[in-house]
């Protein structure tokens, strides 16, 4: 039996035009943390509610722990959920929000009392139980969403936006503690965000979607370094993304003046190539790796404290951004070079392409 | 403080969570309400002419009340000789508790009843799709713009019918279902977070659970200013009472001090004894529910 959790060709319709999912798939490992990461309205959150039981798929299958629970009752699939906006019951204690799924299935009241008790400890709440929601901090009231969706002991933990709420200072460290928690319980866990830095962080693994569709499901490292598509490398990462074409060995602007020689030429095509901004770096002519050297102007440096940002337009009119250490480029005319296995190639659909 | 509040909300529309603290750069009610202070002077001014207008007759009833025979029909406001008797002689012409006894059950009873109908209803009408519900809203409101006055004959002959006259069950049943408790419970409803409910349903509860235990609790605000609307027109009314009732037995206080004020038309001080007893009961329970009261109809929220 296959533990954790396979979605396969679900599909989700609101009314006869509105996809929201169109046959995504994928799966997730017991006691692995998949991130669901992508733009608002991508349908992540879509198909964590499927997965939850709150919404019913129209098409495909969800099997949690080998067995088919795609129209299954939502009690009956060992799920629990934790909400953006806490969705804390407000006029219940914070005990009794943790209690609640336990009266709902009826356990003995002794027994109920001395898991609060645990789960207040493991979430640090044990000094809030008498508290109602509204006297709570933001972080506070996730705790207690998270206390009530772990009060029942589920095999599956199911996450939406957890953070998004939380001040900036804040989710870092939540999303730091929610890391701890993950490898202290090894519960499987589906977290949907729109942040790439929580989706490579707390991910074992990361599925991205846009527009309802799967664009591809892998290790963060793997979806980083390699990612299938346009929409993942400018998604995660905001790689540099610049049309052209390919021909006769050189990725080209589309006027056909040469950018970039590549490593393996390819068959003449529309395409377009990505370079990752911390992948620039001065010109630097005693480099060892094969690299390529690209020259523009700085239009602006952003500060980023150990870093500047340098948006940069190219003698061809693409426009890049690089991340380079402070001073490395002044204003006016710049030269950068990338190693050229750190190039990035997609065809004229926007599938990558191995150089 | 109520009359700031009241008149920054004057059109709100009746939600949870929706009231936003009047200014969003921080400034709190305090300032809101000294600024008022300082330039709404006329306007208070006006209103406090307006409450003494209201005001006058009902002090004089209750300072009538306790003045002796001798003075009744003086100019004086106040009595010169404060006394009980006229309360004295109402409990001795009428059986004033039995009245009591009757209102508390009859208001309580319809109030009760209109809870545990309108509750599910307005659940139901606010946050389920069912086939006719949009129908069925409609009819709802409709209702609510029927009087009484309109039913109150096809209902009396039906009662009459029935051989239902001059009892409790006359008295409360007509008001059970109250279309005007299912419509304000259900724009409260409809301002409840969707998730709150989906979690409900996650962690095992059914519609009817959710209804009673998670959404009851959250809708104290609402209830509370049903119950003021309800228990008041309820207690005040005489129309429907004085249609069905034709004995003292199941008399509640309205219909019993007029019955009271016919027989003793003489006695002044005691028919101002006997609405001065009709009103307290209205006028404690007021002043102990008003802050939620006031919270009801404007609609502010704690923050979540």
């Amino acid at each position: 039996m296959a533990e954790g959790i396979d979605c396969v060709d679900v599909t989700k319709t609101f009314g006869p035009t509105d996809q929201a999912l169109r046959q995504v798939t994928v799966s997730c490992q017991a006691g692995e943390t998949l991130t669901l990461v992508g733009p608002s309205g991508c349908g992540k959150t879509t198909l964590l509610r499927c997965i939850a039981g709150l919404d019913n798929p129209t098409g495909g299958t969800i099997r949690i722990n080998g067995r088919d629970m795609t129209h299954a009752d939502p009690q009956r699939r060992s799920t629990a959920m934790v909400f953006q906006n806490y969705a804390l019951y407000p006029a219940k204690t914070v005990a009794a929000n943790i209690e609640f799924p336990l009266v709902m299935s009826k356990v003995p009241r002794g027994e109920r009392t001395g898991r609060v008790a645990e789960i207040a400890r493991l979430l640090r709440l044990t000094s809030h139980l008498e508290k109602k929601p509204a006297q709570l901090s933001g972080g506070q009231k996730q705790r207690v969403g998270i206390g009530r969706a772990l009060i029942r002991r589920p095999s599956v933990l199911l996450m939406d936006e957890p953070l998004s709420n939380l001040d900036a200072a804040l989710r870092v460290d939540m999303r730091t503690e929610l890391h701890e928690l993950f490898q202290k319980l090894g519960t499987t866990v589906v977290y949907v965000t729109h942040d790439q830095t929580e989706a490579l962080t707390l991910g074992d693994r990361v599925a991205v979607l846009n527009e309802g569709q799967l664009q591809q499901q892998a290790t963060p490292r793997e979806v980083y370094a390699r990612p299938a598509n346009r929409f993942t490398a400018s998604f995660l990462g905001a790689m540099n993304l610049l049309d052209g074409t390919v021909q006769d060995g050189y990725f080209r602007t589309p006027d056909g003046s040469p950018i970039v020689e590549l490593r393996a030429p390819k068959a003449a095509t529309t395409a377009c190539i990505g370079i990752r901004p911390e992948d620039l770096r001065a010109a630097d002519t005693s480099a060892s790796h094969p690299h390529v050297t690209l020259t523009g102007r700085v239009r602006l440096l952003e500060l980023l404290g150990s870093e500047e940002l340098a948006h940069i337009t190219l003698a061809s009119g693409h426009k890049l951004k690089a991340r380079l250490p402070v001073g490395t480029v002044t204003s006016g005319t710049v030269h950068l070079s990338v190693d050229t296995e750190r190039l990035h190639l997609f065809d004229a659909e926007g599938i990558r392409i191995d150089l | 403080m109520t009359t700031g509040t009241q008149s920054h909300h004057a059109t709100g529309v009746l939600s949870p969570g929706r009231a936003e603290p009047p200014d969003a750069s921080g400034r709190g009610w305090g300032s809101v309400l000294r600024r008022a202070a300082a330039s709404d002077i006329p306007r208070h001014i006006l209103l406090a002419l307006g409450a003494i207008v209201m005001l006058a007759p009902f002090a004089w009833m209750v300072f009538s009340s306790f003045k002796p025979d001798d003075e009744v029909y003086s100019s004086n406001l106040l009595p010169r000789h404060p006394t009980f008797d006229a309360y004295q002689r109402v409990f001795d012409t009428v059986p004033m508790g039995r009245y009591f006894l009757n209102s508390v059950a009859v208001t309580g009873l319809i109030f009760l009843g209109q809870v545990l109908l309108a509750v599910p209803a307005a659940y139901a009408l606010a946050r389920m799709r069912f086939r006719g519900s949009k129908l069925a809203l409609g009819l709802v409101l409709f209702a609510t713009m029927l009087p009484m006055q309109v039913v109150a004959v096809p209902l009396y002959l039906l009662f009459a019918k029935a051989g239902l006259l001059d009892n409790r069950l006359s008295m409360i049943s007509p008001f059970l279902a109250s279309a005007f408790g299912v419509f304000l419970l259900r724009q409260f409803f409809l301002g409840i977070p969707q998730n709150v409910l989906d979690a409900a349903r996650l962690d095992g509860a059914s519609n009817w659970t959710t209804v009673w235990r998670i959404v009851l609790p959250m809708a104290r605000p609402a209830l509370t200013a049903f119950a003021v609307f309800s228990i008041v027109s309820h207690w005040n009314d005489y129309f429907w009472p004085s249609l069905v009732l034709s004995s003292d037995n199941a008399a509640t206080v309205p219909y019993g001090i007029s019955a009271f004020a016919n027989s003793e038309s003489n006695d002044f001080a005691a028919q101002m004894a006997a609405a001065t007893l009709a009103v307290l009961p209205l006028v404690v329970g007021f002043l102990l529910a008003q802050r939620h009261f006031v919270r009801g109809l404007v609609l502010s929220n704690t923050p979540d």
